[in-house]
């Protein structure tokens, strides 16, 4: 029997993992390791490395050795989080079809989603391994705050992939899935979700098999990679005060120093002093210069105080969109790898007041709600039949305001973020001209009033009008979000009732080759 | 006889009917009015029987029967149900019904009533939920497919199967418990593409009547909606006298329908259409729309 596997696609690591009718398992690799690093080493002719196996490449070979891509899915070249990517990784990225972010790695041009392909055929093949059958049908999480044109770049690598993503599912809320699984919770959740590359905090509201999605919101560029930045910083700070060499400056040297500093994150976790010792890190008058130092949980904690502030913020929008005083919450669930850091629990405790709900793997919990919702794709409410003994149905928001650009450039949100999905919004528009037969809409998601601020998602132009005067033309639009979250734009003649010869234009990924059809 | 009765309405009408029929020491609750005490006197009871009208039997009252019923564990024992003989639906979802006249006089309830005192009083009902017709998800598939024929005529009140004077808690309880029966998740595991279609509306419904009964400020616009008060908007009214392209005027006049409905952010939303279309006027106009603030800021 064909089972739809919950893939979590992470900016440092990626799980899959599968729910039976009572067991809900993260799927291990060979050598018994259930996080799979998201690490791409490419090498001109030869098939790629994923994983473990890419990972040493990241040293020895930086500029072909894509990481911590998912940051630049669905992005375009030029925007603020593109450029702080670039700053900080060694691989070039460049400026592909539609204005899209690709890299250039051993010679080749390659679109993220290409890349993501990678990771996810690995996991494939994984799953494939350990469950003895083909997979097809998948459950794949994104961050909450991605948006529509990031889904659909997650959607492509799937399909590059020969996978068929069934549903694009939060992160936050699978994890919510996870925790919620056979507890018969009843009370109000929070995810505080600080993942490698993104956080995401969102507030639930579970009642028996139900769980609600209160609001949600994120901050797409923040992450424990810039934990590991932080602290890199900060040693190669010390290191050019004593040699007067910055590290930055050498490629191989600095992408060293940042693995080791991730290392350190994780070792500082459990004790409070490591040694960091990186041999041969620059070339001094007098031979080769070791990098010696021990560093503390204090002076990682400095590293990250920033960040872990910016997390907080977050999390202060979100109750307040939701009118939830921190007090008020029944638990904090923890999810993704930067939680594992002592000072991150610890401010989480004091913000809230309350100790963070840890029984939870902040590592595998993701995937497994992916696996649960994935079990749930396949059927398995359909089978049992009644509502009381159901593992979790899930009522989801839309992280963003959906809406259409004005003549100047003003954004009109036509459904508003934290809309519980699906949802669906009808509205009608005009001809302004005489003898108009084209209606073009752009279509934006984001919170700013200027619509050039916002992320474009595409066009819809309404062709072949019947020529009128103007206001005598009338077209109704029906905005929707489905149950999975994604947008589905239609329009309808009013009048003729005919349905318009409307096209949706994607921003982007019309271009990506090798595309099953 | 020592079974409780529990008549159930879907509609004024049907709750005179049955008022009208009603010996005293039975009960007759309209489901409109006053849903909640209508499935806690269901809750609470293990053994009654249940009296529907005709319109029950296939709209609002079968998904409410259903709920009504999965929420208590068991169904009423026997459900007498009053309808026309040319209506071929029953609600199978009991071990036993019995048919009544239609309209359900107080003579067909005596005669009822009578033949179940001869049998003696129903046998308790099977702990299971439902007792299982040929297709076990035939009631699920009933249960959507009736509601679904149902939803043009339903306001959002009746939808969430609370009454008018419900406080938030109680609408968040019913839209939950509205939610969790037509999930369109939960209906994956069937390849019935109309039932799916269905659900999706459903739930789409669902939600957009959460949405508006949900905040204070789209209540209020929808219950002067359903009171039969249209919202003022008539300062937008002079204003639209001074959009010149018919486009704007379009705008202003969808604004107004909207403000009808009782839907705010669609007036908003078309207001806004309307003053992109006449930039000379814009500066005026937020001027002027600024005295509509309070109304506006309803749509946020």
């Amino acid at each position: 029997m064909a089972s739809v596997v919950g893939i979590d696609l992470g900016t440092s690591y990626s799980s899959v993992a599968t729910c039976s009718s009572e067991r809900v398992g993260i799927l291990a690799d060979d050598e018994g390791q259930a996080a799979l690093p998201t690490v791409v080493a490419y090498r001109a002719g030869q098939p790629p490395l994923v994983g473990r196996a890419a990972r040493p490449f990241l040293v020895t070979d930086p500029e072909n050795t894509v990481y911590s891509f998912k940051r630049l899915m669905g992005r375009r070249m030029g925007t603020p989080e593109v450029r702080v990517a670039c700053a900080a990784h060694p691989f070039r990225v460049v400026e592909g079809p539609a204005g899209q972010a690709v890299v250039k790695v051993a010679g080749t041009q390659l679109a993220i989603p290409q890349v993501a392909a990678d990771v996810l055929r690995h996991l494939k093949g994984l799953a494939e391994a350990r469950l003895g059958h083909e997979v097809r049908d998948v459950c794949i999480t994104v961050p909450a705050n991605f948006d529509d044109v990031q889904r659909e770049a997650t959607d492509v690598a799937c399909r590059l992939a020969r996978l068929n993503a069934r549903r694009i599912l939060n992160e936050p809320t699978a994890a919510a899935m996870a925790f919620g699984y056979g507890a018969n919770l009843k009370g109000r959740i929070a995810v505080y979700d600080f993942g490698g590359g993104t956080f995401d905090f969102t507030i639930l509201e579970a009642e028996g098999p139900l769980l609600r999605v209160l609001a949600t919101a994120g901050d797409p560029f923040l992450g424990g990679d810039d934990v590991d930045l932080a602290l890199a910083r900060a040693v190669a700070r010390h290191f050019w005060r004593t040699h007067d060499i910055e590290l930055q400056h050498h490629v191989v040297s600095w992408q060293r120093l940042v693995m080791a500093c991730e290392e350190l994150k994780r070792t500082l976790s459990v004790a409070e002093v490591a040694p960091l010792h990186l041999p041969e890190m620059a070339s001094g008058p007098h031979g080769p210069i070791a990098l010696d130092l021990v560093i503390t949980r204090p002076m990682l904690e400095e590293a990250a105080a920033e960040h872990v502030a910016r997390s907080l913020h977050v999390c202060q929008d979100v109750l307040d969109m939701a009118s939830v005083p921190p007090s008020s919450l029944d638990a904090v669930v923890l999810v993704g790898g930067t939680t594992l850091m002592p000072a991150v629990r610890n401010a989480v405790q004091r913000y809230f007041g309350q100790a963070p709900d840890t029984r939870m793997d902040p590592l595998a919990a993701v995937a497994a709600g992916a696996a649960i919702q994935g079990m749930i794709l396949q059927g398995g409410h359909w089978r049992t039949g009644t509502a009381a003994t159901l593992p979790t149905l899930l009522l989801d928001v839309t992280p963003h305001s959906l809406g259409i650009e004005t003549p100047q450039h003003g954004f009109l949100p036509v459904i508003a973020r934290n809309t519980p999905i699906p949802v669906e919004q009808v509205r009608t528009f005009f001809t302004s001209m005489d003898g108009q037969t084209e209606l073009t809409l752009r279509v934006y998601q984001g919170e700013s009033t200027d619509a050039r601020e916002n992320t474009y998602i595409g066009e819809l132009r309404l062709v072949d009008l019947p020529p009128s005067a103007e206001g005598e033309v009338a077209v109704e639009v029906t905005f929707e979000i489905d149950v999975g979250g994604r947008i589905h734009l239609s329009a309808r003649h009013v009048g003729s009732g005919k349905v318009c010869s409307a096209r949706l234009r994607l921003a982007a990924h019309n271009a990506i080759t090798g595309l099953p059809a | 006889m020592s079974a409780r009765v529990i008549a159930v309405s879907d509609d004024h009408f049907g709750r005179s009917l049955l008022l009208a029929i009603m010996p005293t020491d039975l009960y007759a609750i309209s489901l409109v009015d006053n849903a909640p005490a209508a499935l806690a006197l269901l809750g609470q009871a293990p053994q009654e029987i249940l009296l529907m009208t005709a319109q029950m039997a296939s709209g609002l009252g079968a998904a409410f029967f259903q709920s009504a019923s999965a929420r208590r564990g068991s169904a009423p024992a026997l459900l007498l149900l009053s309808r026309r003989t040319s209506q071929r639906e029953t609600l199978n979802l009991v071990p036993r019904q019995l048919i009544l006249g239609y309209p359900c006089t107080r003579e067909h309830l005596r005669e009822a009533l009578q033949s179940l005192a001869q049998e003696g009083a129903p046998a308790p009902a099977a702990p299971t939920t439902t007792p299982a017709p040929q297709d076990p998800l035939w009631a699920v598939k009933s249960q959507v497919d009736s509601l679904f024929r149902h939803l043009p005529r339903l306001n959002h009140y009746a939808l969430l199967g609370v009454g008018p004077a419900a406080a938030l808690p109680e609408i968040v309880r019913f839209y939950q418990q509205r939610m969790m029966d037509f999930h369109p998740d939960r209906f994956c595991g069937t390849d019935d593409a109309v039932l799916q279609e269905q659900v999706t509306i459903i739930s789409k419904r669902i939600n957009a009547a959460f949405q508006a009964l949900s905040r204070p400020d789209t209540r209020a616009a929808y219950d002067r909606m359903l009171a039969g008060h249209a919202t003022d908007i008539s300062s937008v009214a002079s204003w639209a006298r001074e959009v010149q392209t018919a486009a704007g005027r379009r705008y202003v006049e969808l604004a107004q329908t909207a403000a009808h409905a009782g839907d705010p952010h669609a007036v908003r939303h078309y207001l806004a259409l309307a003053m992109e279309l006449q930039p000379s006027l814009t500066e005026s106009t937020i001027v002027r729309l600024d005295s509509l603030k309070p109304f506006l800021s309803q749509a946020r």
